[in-house]
């Protein structure tokens, strides 16, 4: 895996090249800026790339301009997004053409290089990956509380892999849990939840997400674009007015 | 040529003894009218009545006029003139020097009235055209009518051919005398058609309240002018003891010049009164810029200003609170220095340089504002404060929402970036171990830094969401009301404010939702914002049991606090039972600095200071 880091914070970014190289990846080039990362990807060529998000010159979200970028123009290139914060709003606005080879994952998770390198060999097979941090705020909302007690602890665990990104197959090995197991639960959490199926993982991944966020959002806010994920039911909830009256 | 103005000494004691100066030129005048008509109040007594009455009315005039000081110049004129007019009926005498003597007084009389006009208000003629107007009517009416005198014999001026008059010169052929006499008959109606327009000329240059005051007697001369100067095209001028109907009719037009004079002076004291009446029906409390415009119509003077002295701030404003400096001491302008009740300075008033002949109008005005400014200065001086107040306050929050930026980022990029990398190596360290120790206590070290990473991201998400700046209300509610262990509803623009804003009504929000899952036992909330017009409404209701009370001290005095310094204002409804809703209304500007004092204009904050040097010297010391 040949893979370019772009942080401005020298010391994270030289200890993610020293870890990332002592576990096989390749890491071709380091900037601490995204512009000059973009620049240079005719010459480095990379499987994926590393972006953390606020960086010179506003500190805001050169990251994510910089990540619709390269998915504009390099659909090839995979891009996993190292963030101090885990924003849902921004894993939406990168998530949300429903395409894959994209990651979002707080920058903690450095600490474990087998899920890291697991991150990085999703993305870059095409898969969308989210931090379990922010399906776990989705998962623990109080809005959602009636609809997911109708869940099994494992079908609620399930829901939470498929949310992260993980394929049938992923969910089944870190679950414990057979092929067939895994499709059966999969099956009662969309039946449940009344969400439509689908084959397809990354669009799984958005269903579910835009199934989480749907509830509780103001009036017209579209989390997923129409006809790409179909926003699964909001459950019937009332969405922007007061229930007090 | 006669000067038409009675010399200065002798017009201030006559001012002084108004009764005997009225008494005296009134007898004087009626004698002399009678002695010098005492042969025409036979054939034609009306008219010869008339002309005392004339001659009386102008001396009477004069002498009450005199004193008016916008009057001045014309009260001399008007006295000759009355002088003059009984003199050009000695033609009655029909003997010795009366002819000569009624040409010369008659001829004169016209010229001394027209120069009378001329001369108002300033006492001066002001043009080349108008000494040339002058020169040419001296040229074609006295001096004309003197010197046909030498060309001509009694008889063609219309005496009786046996009178015993002094005569001069040698008579020239009658056809030739005649043909003069049409030439002279046309310039003077040509001269009184200039005059007419001259005159009309000055009336628009005259101040508003000078045009008011003197139109009157501006008309009634006009007329006078016109009907005399065709009649003389008629009938020359006074020549035996009968007098013709034609000159009843001048008689009786010069009769209206008196009247309107009475009619400028009566116009006079209308305005006097507006004055008093107009400033004294201010509202209360006055704005300087109310007072202002009430001055400018009072003296019909659109460039009269206010500039207002601020003790406190060592410099003059204008009407609108801009700061001014006043004009030096030789500006042309008419300045009145102020003080208040205790002498000390309150303001200019500076009116057209026009306005200094109705210096006693101005005086009366300003001194009737006196007290309105001073209550109004009172209250700008207590606006003032408020916008200093609320400005410094607004400064506050700006500096704190600033500091808790800079703590934020220097958290994101000193702390968190710093345990980030460490994680890095603890990462690296976990591949490299074998050994089941090191790697139990690389596991605990890297589970003790996952802690400290999220307790440092709540820690600067609390101090200030990077999300707020970002992205603005919404998403940064969003973030924050996830983990809250209530249903909270969002409906929030989209629409971004100032970040000191955005910020306050963040804070305002997560407080209320805090008191919320702290106090109210609710199940469900619902944040709404929304901008309306130039405010944002903020509300936050929840289904909990209300009585919410606001504690000195207590956290929703914080709130009302920090709504308040945004310039806003923060309503709580919480009956018992009910569930509290707080709605906070913020404005999208900075806490406005109007000032309702300055006349609704906008007051800058903080304000320019500039010291005037205060040049006593310069100005009048009206009051």
């Amino acid at each position: 895996m040949r893979v370019v880091i772009a942080d401005d914070s020298t010391l994270f970014r030289e200890g993610l090249a020293m870890l990332l190289a002592s576990s096989g990846v390749e890491v071709v080039a380091q900037y601490a800026e995204a512009d000059q990362l973009v620049r240079a990807l005719p010459q480095t060529r990379p499987d994926a790339v590393i972006l953390d998000i606020r960086m010179p010159p506003t500190f805001t979200d050169e990251g994510l301009v910089a990540a619709e970028l390269i998915r504009g123009q390099h659909r090839g290139i995979a891009v996993l997004m190292l963030s101090t914060y885990a924003e849902t709003p921004y894993a939406l606005r990168l998530l949300g053409d429903g395409s894959g080879g994209l990651g979002y994952l707080l920058k903690d998770r450095v600490d474990d290089v087998g899920a890291l390198q697991d991150a990085l060999r999703r993305v870059i097979e095409g898969r969308l990956v989210l931090d379990e941090e922010i399906v776990a705020g989705l998962l623990a909302h109080r809005r959602h509380s009636d609809e997911l007690a109708r869940l099994t602890p494992r079908e609620r665990s399930v829901l939470g892999h498929m949310a992260e990104g993980r394929s049938n197959q992923g969910i089944g090995s870190r679950l414990h849990l057979a092929p067939k197991t895994v499709e059966n639960h999969i099956a009662g959490v969309f039946n449940k939840l009344g969400m439509p199926a689908s084959t397809d993982d990354n669009r799984r991944v958005l269903a579910v997400l835009t199934w989480l966020r749907a509830a509780g959002t103001g009036p017209g806010d579209v989390l997923a674009p129409a006809g790409r994920a179909a926003p699964a039911a909001s459950g019937g909830q009332a969405t922007g007015t007061s229930p007090f009256g | 040529m006669p000067h038409p103005r009675l010399p200065g000494r002798l017009s201030a004691c006559a001012a002084r003894h108004r009764s005997l100066c009225l008494a005296v030129s009134g007898s004087v005048t009626a004698a002399l009218s009678v002695a010098c008509q005492w042969r025409s109040f036979g054939p034609s007594p009306f008219a010869a009545s008339v002309n005392v009455a004339v001659a009386l009315a102008f001396v009477l005039t004069a002498a009450m006029l005199n004193g008016e000081e916008t009057l001045g110049s014309v009260t001399g004129a008007l006295a000759l003139g009355g002088l003059l007019w009984p003199l050009s009926w000695t033609a009655g005498w029909e003997t010795g020097p009366s002819a000569l003597l009624s040409t010369f007084a008659y001829s004169h009389f016209w010229v001394c009235i027209g120069w009378g006009v001329l001369r108002y208000p300033t006492g001066q003629l002001r043009t080349n055209g108008e000494r040339a107007l002058l020169a040419a009517a001296v040229l074609v009416v006295p001096l004309a009518n003197l010197g046909l005198i030498g060309i001509s014999r009694p008889a063609w001026f219309g005496y009786r051919e046996d009178a015993n008059l002094w005569w001069y010169g040698e008579p020239i052929g009658l056809g030739t005398f005649h043909l003069i006499v049409d030439v002279l008959d046309v310039l003077t109606v040509v001269l009184s058609v200039l005059f007419l327009v001259v005159v009309r000329n000055r009336l628009r240059q005259y101040s508003e309240l000078d045009r008011r005051i003197f139109q009157p007697v501006a008309i009634a001369l006009l007329v006078a002018f016109l009907i005399a100067a065709t009649i003389n095209s008629v009938a020359y001028n006074p020549s035996g003891p009968s007098i013709g109907p034609e000159f009843t009719a001048v008689s009786l037009t010069l009769l209206t010049i008196p009247l309107a004079f009475a009619a400028a002076v009566l116009r006079r004291m209308f305005v006097r009164a507006r004055i008093a009446q107009q400033l004294a029906t201010l509202p209360n409390p006055p704005t300087v810029g109310v007072v202002q415009s009430a001055l400018r119509s009072v003296l019909n003077d659109d460039s009269a200003e206010i500039l207002l002295w601020l003790p406190e701030e060592e410099h003059h404003v204008d009407a609108t609170g801009t700061p001014r400096q006043p004009p030096g001491p030789r500006a042309a302008e008419v300045i009145t220095e102020l003080r208040t009740s205790t002498g000390s300075p309150l303001a200019m008033i500076i009116v057209a340089p026009a306005m200094r002949r109705n210096r006693d109008l101005v005086t009366a005005a300003v001194q009737t504002c006196v007290l309105a400014l001073e209550n109004a200065r009172l209250h700008a001086t207590v606006a003032a404060q408020l916008v200093a107040v609320s400005s410094s306050r607004a400064r506050l929050v700006e500096a704190g929402l600033h500091e808790r930026r800079r703590l934020e980022r220097d958290l994101h990029d000193g702390a968190q970036q710093r345990l980030l990398a460490l994680a890095t190596r603890l990462g690296l360290a976990r591949t490299k171990a074998t050994d089941p120790d090191t790697i139990s206590a690389i596991d605990a070290a890297r589970e003790d830094l996952r802690h400290a990473l999220a307790d440092l991201r709540s820690l600067a998400r609390g101090i200030h969401p990077a999300q707020l700046s970002q992205g603005g209300l919404r998403p940064a509610l969003e973030t924050v009301t996830t983990t809250l262990p209530l249903d909270v509803t969002l409906d929030v623009t989209q629409e971004r404010f100032s970040a000191v804003l955005e910020a306050g009504a963040y804070y305002t929000i997560c407080e209320a939702l805090t008191n919320t899952v702290k106090h109210a036992g609710a199940s469900r909330a619902v944040v709404t914002v929304r901008r309306r017009g130039q405010v944002v409404r903020v509300v936050v209701a929840d289904d909990g049991k209300g009585g919410a009370m606001t504690v000195d001290g207590g956290g929703l005095a914080g709130l009302t606090d920090r709504v308040r310094a945004l310039g806003g204002a923060l309503e709580i409804t919480s009956p018992s039972g009910g569930g509290t809703r707080l709605a906070a209304d913020i404005p999208c500007e900075p806490p406005a600095v109007t000032s309702p004092v300055w006349g609704g204009a906008a007051v800058a904050a903080p304000r320019v200071r500039h010291v005037v040097p205060l040049d006593e010297g310069g100005v009048d010391p009206c009051v």
